[in-house]
């Protein structure tokens, strides 16, 4: 395998930019798509929308990864644009459910003394909501992350490159080296991606939220 | 600031919360709201500020009506405190604090001083404080910082939703103390929700008592003890009622000047102390140093003790014991209870410097009870 890695290196890390551009674009409208949906969702007067779009998103966590792909191949063809929005819907589920249920259990005394000193709407949900429901956000889009780049390698099935182009011309040539690279290179970047993420979660959430209960 | 509820109405939909409530809370006083739970005590509160829209009626700020002002401006001018406190969990205590200033966009300097200086007034230490957060203190501290941040934009009126509600009963004796001490110095217009009726009695210079939304008495808390409206009322106050009336009277007022006292350390024997305590006909004496602080008291059983076995050249000092000693701003309650512990009838009176006033006596106390039951007319 290292020999084929040591001879494959610039092919190697061409599919792998291919890989990153396909989780980055994917994700970060996921991300900013989510967000937004879970806030709407959780404003006062759309209580019951919010709990229908917390069963449906839960829900459809469940939906396997190549369904969702499939579904975008067949009305959109194949490349890298409908991969991308095969991968935008499937990370979407979990920061929105996480962004919606976050929001939903900010404690209500909270947003009653926010309210009561004065805060407006939108001071309440970016003082108040948001700054202390971080955390399941945060991990909603790092899970979001670690899947799509996972998922990302079915994507090359339809022609959107990446590094699951490795994996399947592995396969069809019976190459286990080929196959083995690709896994090392997906399961290295997820890896990556997710520290990174570890990183900034740690410096966007206040000490005052991880401090133990005394 | 005046506080004026006029014909006030609330309704959910058919239910009726508050039902026709006129009262005036008074500039610089602590009102108290209370009553079962449904009564409209906490619905009332929110209508000040209008967390809660009124169905009908008026509430009026020094005759303004809450119609023409600005809800958002007005509850930046009024402090608020609700029982889970609410304090922010992300954000430090000093952080906390500034919310209100911060705002209304005072610059950092001046946030910084007033932080400093309201620490110190709900006694907590700013430098260990200050960048400390929510999770990291006591629910004691946390509720002081509650009312830190309250106060913290200085605020005419303050309204308060069962604040220490939440309290282990010794601690919220201890803060419903310092919190009175707090509002001596800086004599706001205080609405109170509670449901505890010995909270109310401690705390309230009038009472307001709800039942189903309608308003049955307000008045002077002393008032609401000695003649309840009705037996809703009598009820509420408990069958320990002229107990209830000790909360409330100070020591200050009943106590005796007069008092006997030992010089500490003045090279007397215990024979000069029993002809002391004889000519005066005492059965004890307080000790106090020469600049008139409450040193202990002695016994004249033990000086007889003393005579007996033929030591009465014994040095006085040796006989002094440690007393515990109340402030003239006690309640006669708290003289009772110390009664009881100490074993003594008699309690010392000391000023905050621990200087001797004057002592309190059980049949002083006594006689209140009797005249307090007797007005009540069970």
């Amino acid at each position: 395998m290292f020999n084929y890695i040591v001879d494959n290196f610039g092919y190697l890390l061409e599919k792998l930019r291919e890989h990153v551009m396909l989780f980055l674009f994917s994700w970060v409208a996921a991300l900013v798509v989510g967000i937004l949906i879970g806030i709407v969702a959780t404003r006062k007067g759309n209580e019951r929308s919010g709990k229908i779009l917390l069963a449906v998103t839960g829900a459809a966590q469940a939906v396997p990864s190549i369904a969702v792909i499939a579904i975008a191949f067949i009305f959109l063809g194949i490349g890298a644009t409908p991969a991308i929005f095969a991968l935008f819907i499937y990370s979407l589920v979990p920061i929105t459910f996480n962004t919606a249920s976050g929001l939903m259990g900010v404690p209500p005394a909270l947003k009653q003394a926010a309210r009561g000193m004065g805060m407006t709407d939108m001071q309440i949900l970016f003082h108040i909501e948001i700054p202390v429901s971080l955390r399941p956000i945060a991990s909603g889009a790092r899970s979001a992350a670690t899947i799509t780049i996972g998922a990302a390698t079915i994507a090359s099935a339809i022609g959107a490159g990446g590094l699951g182009e490795i994996i399947f011309i592995g396969l069809q040539l019976m190459k286990t080296d080929m196959i083995l690279a690709g896994a090392l290179f997906t399961a290295a970047l997820a890896v990556t991606v997710d520290g990174l993420l570890a990183l900034v979660e740690r410096l966007l959430i206040s000490p005052g939220l991880a401090v133990e209960e005394i | 600031m005046s506080i004026e509820c006029v014909d006030l109405v609330k309704k959910y939909g058919e239910v009726v919360a508050v039902d026709h409530v006129n009262l005036t809370f008074d500039e610089h006083k602590l009102s108290i709201l209370i009553g079962p739970s449904g009564c409209g005590k906490t619905t009332i509160l929110r209508m000040l500020n209008g967390l809660v829209p009124r169905t009908g009626g008026d509430i009026r700020y020094d005759g303004v009506s809450i119609g023409d002002m600005d809800p958002i401006a007005l509850r930046r001018s009024i402090g608020y405190v609700i029982q889970e406190i609410g304090l922010f969990p992300h954000m430090s205590v000093y952080d906390n604090i500034a919310t209100v200033p911060r705002l209304l966009k005072w610059n950092e300097t001046r946030i910084r001083e007033r932080i400093m200086e309201l620490l110190d007034l709900v006694n907590l230490e700013p430098d260990r404080f200050m960048n400390q957060y929510p999770s990291q203190v006591s629910g004691g501290q946390r509720q002081r910082i509650g009312v830190a941040r309250a106060l913290a934009a200085d605020p005419k009126i303050l309204l308060m939703d069962e604040p220490f509600g939440a309290i282990d009963p010794i601690n919220r004796e201890r803060l419903q103390d310092s919190f009175l001490e707090i509002q001596r110095h800086i004599q706001k217009t205080i609405v109170f929700v509670t449901h505890d009726i010995r909270e109310a009695v401690k705390l309230g210079d009038k009472i307001a008592i709800l039942d189903e939304g309608k308003l049955i008495q307000y008045d002077e808390t002393l008032t609401v003890i000695n003649q309840p409206e009705n037996e809703f009322v009598e009820n509420l106050l408990g069958s320990d009622r002229a107990l209830k009336g000790l909360e409330l009277l100070r020591v200050n007022d009943n106590y005796d000047r007069n008092f006997f006292s030992f010089p500490a350390e003045g090279g007397l024997t215990v024979k000069d102390g029993l002809e002391r305590l004889r000519s005066e006909r005492r059965t004890f004496g307080f000790v106090q140093t020469d600049k008139r602080r409450l040193a202990g008291y002695i016994l004249g059983k033990d000086l007889e003790r003393d005579e007996k076995r033929g030591n009465t050249a014994r040095k006085l000092d040796e006989h002094v014991k440690p007393i515990e000693s109340i402030q003239p701003y006690g309640t006669l309650m708290e003289a009772i209870s110390l009664m009881v512990t100490t074993g003594l009838t008699s309690v010392p009176v000391v000023d905050d410097r621990q200087n001797l006033l004057g002592v309190i006596r059980f049949r002083d106390v006594f006689e209140r009870i009797e005249a307090m039951a007797g007005t009540g007319g069970e």
